[in-house]
């Protein structure tokens, strides 16, 4: 600051000088907007990642003595443990269930409301609800409806069916959390869509026409290419938060019946606040992270051959 | 015991316990020659939690001295939150105790000796025996109870004359049983509705084959005979149609709203039940024992007590004051409420008024007649897989043998660590 003042000799050495200690400033600045969002993140995001991880490799009960044991919890989940592999099991069906139904639904309602359709912010709302209500509501809603005499079961004996209870078999219970998580799920991935599909320049279409190109054609060639960067989205979106499926099944079947809708962060809710053995229900966490964060990586590099961004 | 009215309730409470464990615990202080203690316990309601402020209330007149800070959640957060406390050593210098879950609670308490108590002038001689059992692990005194629930069978009294059957009595048998619940069966109604929970089929155990899934040194014992006989017997009730079928469900209370619903005429719960059936059902109910096995009735006994946390700087003056949360004022006042059937058999008979009157005479044969519900450290799991899985069993999906033995040797793989 001072040399600025001083010396009229050295110009162009107090040029770059001044130029720092601006940059310097202005990061001063950018940290200091960044402060409030950032102490959260490394307080509230970070550091709890990071004591889970920490966690995982502690004999660390609830009550009594903790003791740095290694790979054991991880060795103890993937080897001895009864449940881990069937709750990555119902995880992966769940997920392998829910993601593309969820896509379909919801791509096909945002077509269906394109701007054609006369009403259609009522619709996106109508659609969008289902996302915004609390989730216990819904499964309580859900279960009413899909207990043996609820109103599905009342709808099955027109048909004949005289033992309607899906909750009761174990292909019944994952089918009618998967249908209650589509149902509560896809108006979220509709809007992005509807969002996406409305950016869309006419004119491409009206090129497409021109050039004879037919409906199913312009939708390959024009529509999804021009959707790919909000189906990139969706698809990693959608795909972490089924992964980390609870609520569902925790308030609609309680993971029954046996332990076929017993997802694996319920199973780690389970050993950490039932058995009170936080060390293997982080262990449980930090394999869940690293396949999330392994899918994300594989959508990530994955994207340069189908997302377009323009 | 459990008189959360609303497992929905208990479930949002739940998600936001894991959004954000709420503060509390710890901070138990003397300073001008006033103990404040923290005092943590369940309640489910607005009304549960006022009652437990009229107790803190008669504990601060009996010891002006001390301070009660009372803090409560819902039955099923309350243990997520004691065990949350405990990891970060805050838990609460006075502790709600359940029968059942001592066990996977014990090395938070603090064991009470004959002289502590005395010292504070508890004497257990003055309380049921089963309870006072109860809240024992391995004999060591774990809480002072309060209260007191053997099983017992509730009815739905219209419908038992609507169909012409006679009503249970307190020596029927089940057979007696069998033939009312098959005749009370038909047109989209059941005889009886089925919980699928442990503590219920550890009762029809206890009738039918006079033991339980747990030894009694602790040992879990899923496929004992008695355990199989329970299974089987209630298959063949869902078999018959005499029971509905069963759903994987989260809440507890579908058995017992099946029944105030009017939709089966039977139910089996404990006796924390009857102020919210008595408030809910439109119909005129009753109670009785659960009907005699070949070797006389027998039920499941289970209640709740109060302990102190190992941790606790000032264990004299937490059993003073559990010395009147257990009091004879306290049980009396809890009683006339209609909250608590009294663990001190002096306060019994405080409880048979008004809507639980009909209740004296099952509930006295009851809890003679009754064993403490024995339970292991890893009751929780147990609990819940017992819970999960006895819907395919009862279903008739699986068969008792391979339901019991998934149980015990899943929840031996998850102790073993």
């Amino acid at each position: 600051m001072t040399s600025s003042t001083t010396a009229g000799a050295s110009t162009t050495s107090s040029a770059p000088r001044r130029a720092p200690s601006l940059k310097r400033r202005e990061a001063r600045t950018a940290y200091a907007f960044l402060a409030p969002s950032g102490i959260g993140f490394f307080a509230f995001t970070l550091g709890p990642i990071v004591a889970s991880v920490v966690i995982a490799f502690f004999a660390w009960p609830v009550f009594g003595e903790r003791t740095f044991v290694g790979f054991q919890n991880f060795v103890t989940i993937f080897t001895s443990d009864p449940m881990f592999w069937r709750t990555v099991g119902n995880t992966l069906l769940f997920v392998l269930l829910y993601v593309p139904l969820n896509f379909v639904l919801a791509l096909g309602l945002a077509l269906w409301i394109s701007p054609r359709i006369r009403g259609r912010g009522l619709y996106r709302l109508l659609f969008f609800l289902p996302a915004v209500t609390p989730i216990v509501a819904n499964a309580l809603v859900w279960r009413l409806l899909v207990q043996p005499n609820g109103v599905f079961a009342d709808i099955a004996s027109w048909f004949g069916v005289e033992q309607f209870n899906p909750l009761g078999t174990e292909a019944g219970a994952m089918a009618a959390v998967v249908v209650m998580s589509l149902w509560q799920g896809f108006g979220y991935n509709m809007l992005v869509f509807s969002a996406g599909l409305d950016s869309i320049p006419d004119h491409l279409y009206e090129a497409a026409s021109l050039d004879g190109a037919s409906a199913p054609r312009r939708f390959w060639h024009v529509t999804l290419p021009m959707l790919s960067p909000s189906l990139f989205f969706a698809a990693v979106m959608t795909l972490i938060t089924s992964f980390q499926v609870f609520a569902q099944p925790y308030v609609l079947t309680g993971g029954g019946p046996g332990v076929a809708t017993t997802t694996m962060v319920m199973y780690l809710y389970q050993r950490g606040f039932q058995l009170f053995d936080l060390g293997t229900a982080s262990a449980v966490a930090t394999v869940l992270f690293a396949i999330i964060a392994l899918i994300t990586a594989v959508q990530f590099l994955g994207q340069r051959k189908w997302v377009h961004y323009e | 015991m459990n008189r959360l009215v609303g497992a929905p309730l208990a479930a949002v409470g739940a998600l936001a316990l894991l959004a954000g464990c709420s503060a509390g615990g710890g901070g138990s202080t003397q300073e001008d020659g006033v103990t404040t203690l923290t005092f943590s316990m369940w309640a489910g309601s607005t009304p549960e939690t006022e009652a437990l402020e009229t107790l803190v209330a008669l504990v601060e007149e009996e010891y002006p001295e001390i301070e009660l800070q009372l803090e409560t959640a819902p039955f099923n957060d309350y243990w997520t939150r004691l065990a949350a406390q405990a990891s970060g050593g805050t838990e609460a210098c006075i502790l709600g105790v359940q029968s059942p879950r001592a066990a996977s609670i014990e090395e938070l308490l603090l064991p009470l000796d004959d002289d502590m108590l005395a010292d504070a002038g508890i004497d257990l001689g003055e309380f049921e025996d089963a309870i006072v059992e109860g809240t024992q692990v391995d004999g060591t005194q774990l809480a002072v109870p309060y209260d007191l629930g053997p099983w017992i069978m509730y009815y739905n009294a219209e419908m038992f004359a609507d169909a012409g059957v006679d009503e249970p009595t307190t020596d029927w048998t089940v057979a007696d049983f069998e033939e009312a619940a098959a005749a009370l069966s038909g047109d989209g109604k059941y005889g009886f509705a089925i919980n699928p929970s442990l503590d219920n089929a550890t009762v029809w155990a206890l009738t039918l084959g006079g033991s339980q899934g747990v030894a009694a040194d602790g040992t879990l014992q899923m496929t004992d005979p008695a355990m199989v006989e329970s299974v089987e017997y209630r298959q063949g009730l869902v078999a018959d149609g005499s029971s509905p079928q069963l759903s994987a469900t989260s809440d507890t209370y579908n058995a017992l709203n099946t029944f105030i619903s009017g939709d089966a005429a039977m139910v089996v719960d404990g006796p924390w039940q009857i102020a919210y059936v008595a408030e809910q059902v439109p119909f005129e109910f009753g109670v009785a024992v659960v009907p005699a096995g070949p070797n006389g009735t027998s039920t499941a006994v289970a209640g709740s007590g109060y302990g102190v946390s190992a941790s606790c700087e000032y264990p004299e003056e937490a059993l003073q004051a559990i010395s009147v949360l257990t009091g004879p004022e306290a049980q009396t006042a809890l009683a006339e409420q209609g909250r608590a059937f009294p663990s001190r058999t002096a306060e019994q008979p405080a409880y048979f008024q008004g809507a639980f009157e009909i209740a004296e005479e099952t509930l006295t044969a009851a809890s003679a007649s009754g064993e403490p519900l024995r339970s292991t450290v890893n009751w929780t799991q147990v609990n819940t897989l017992f819970a999960q899985y006895s819907v395919s069993a009862l279903n008739g999906d699986m068969t008792a043998e391979d339901f019991l033995g998934t149980v015990q040797s899943q929840t031996e793989a998850g102790a073993g660590q």
